[in-house]
């Protein structure tokens, strides 16, 4: 069997070993089957891989569905506020985004300090407008160093005690409601030194109902 | 459970209605219903079952989080198979990175696993056969497994594979293919 034979038919044995191949398209493979055992081996190889994967499928550890579920839960529910879709909302709102725009707020502070930003925010989102006074701070911790620990701050005030870790990400709910207006966020990893390795801040605005 | 498809599912529209208005519960039945699947298809391209629970819970959540944009409820599982499918692969290439700046495993197999790789950790015991094709099919690259895997563990069509790998039909097609063909070297080769 020559190989150019077998290259010209290998996509019709795809369909073939997937059952996706018509009548007349089976008949073709099965002849050249016959006659080439090289295909006849990778087929028989491949079919044989498909099963074992099929009955291998592993079930997920029941501590990763509940490590996840619980941070879910952490994060809680994300409803938008009626307000927000009143024009009361909307000239707010856009009165906000106008300051930011023009830079009358600071939007985003990312690496004021020249570290690495070693932390992915989740919620809320820099330069948003918050309408919940009890925000959850949610981040997910990317820079991992050995034997380092991160603190969070929240308007300069540091949180860490009361902010809660699991795995990879942390969260943190405002005890007492946030005032209106800027507030903001700073993660940072310090190693065993106490020096800092990797800092994100950024800023977000609050608007109570 | 296995997902016999990427498709539609009546139960899924009204889960995800609950979940958009804050049920926490339906989520966890959304979940139940594709962790096990999401989990298989992260490890085969991550490469480990240990890596494949980090970057589900990754996925869940960011599945969670951005459950408000799904607009046609009808293809959850699809969106969500390509969330985990982004994570793993992010978490791949990171791991990469970090293997590259260590300076540490010259792997002059580009696609091959780790040592806790899956191909160790899922095979059966005592069975020569199953470990053999196990360990092959950890020797393909993250993109033939992750076809593979979609294909055979999750039951999941060609059109449907593409839409969950973000690519064409015809790449889809090429790389079960050339996955086969590998696997059918490597079988080959260890057999020689």
């Amino acid at each position: 069997m020559k190989k150019q034979d077998c290259q010209k038919i290998r996509s019709s044995i795809n369909a073939y070993i997937d059952g996706m191949d018509d009548r007349c398209n089976r008949e073709e493979v099965e002849m050249h089957l016959r006659a080439c055992v090289e295909c006849r081996r990778m087929v028989e190889l491949s079919k044989s891989a498909g099963e074992f994967m099929k009955q291998n499928v592993r079930k997920m550890p029941r501590e990763v569905h509940d490590n996840t579920m619980r941070i879910v839960r952490n994060y809680g529910v994300q409803v938008q506020p009626v307000f927000y879709q009143s024009w009361v909302g909307y000239t707010v709102a856009g009165f906000i985004a106008v300051c930011l725009i023009i830079g009358l707020i600071p939007q985003v502070v990312v690496n004021s300090s020249g570290k690495k930003v070693g932390v992915e925010i989740l919620t809320p989102e820099a330069g948003a407008v918050v309408y919940d006074s009890k925000t959850d701070v949610c981040a997910r911790v990317k820079v991992k160093v050995k034997g380092a620990t991160v603190r969070v701050y929240v308007d300069k005030q540091d949180v860490t005690s009361t902010t809660e870790f699991v795995d990879d990400y942390l969260w943190y709910r405002p005890i007492k409601p946030l005032k209106d207006g800027y507030h903001s966020i700073d993660i940072q990893t310090v190693d065993r030194k106490g020096e800092i390795v990797a800092e994100t801040e950024f800023s977000f605005i609050m608007v109570s109902k | 459970m296995v997902v016999k498809n990427g498709g539609f599912s009546e139960d899924d529209a009204v889960l995800i209605a609950k979940v958009k208005k804050g049920d926490t519960q339906a989520f966890e039945e959304l979940m139940l219903k594709y962790e096990d699947g999401v989990y298989n298809v992260v490890a085969g391209i991550v490469g480990s079952y240990h890596d494949a629970s980090d970057v589900v819970q990754e996925a869940f959540f960011k599945a969670y989080v951005n459950i408000r944009k799904l607009k046609g409820e009808k293809k959850f599982a699809a969106w969500v198979y390509t969330i985990a499918v982004n994570c793993a692969k992010n978490r791949y290439k990171q791991q990469k990175r970090e293997e590259k700046r260590d300076g540490g495993s010259e792997d002059s197999n580009a696609g091959s696993v780790r040592d806790d790789s899956m191909q160790v950790e899922g095979v059966a015991e005592n069975n020569e056969t199953t470990e053999f094709v196990a360990q092959s099919i950890g020797k393909l690259s993250p993109e033939h497994r992750a076809v593979l895997i979609l294909r055979h563990m999750q039951g999941m069509g060609y059109d449907e594979i593409a839409k969950v790998m973000k690519c064409s039909l015809g790449t889809v097609k090429s790389r079960i293919a050339r996955a086969r063909e590998s696997l059918a070297v490597v079988i080959r080769d260890k057999i020689n």
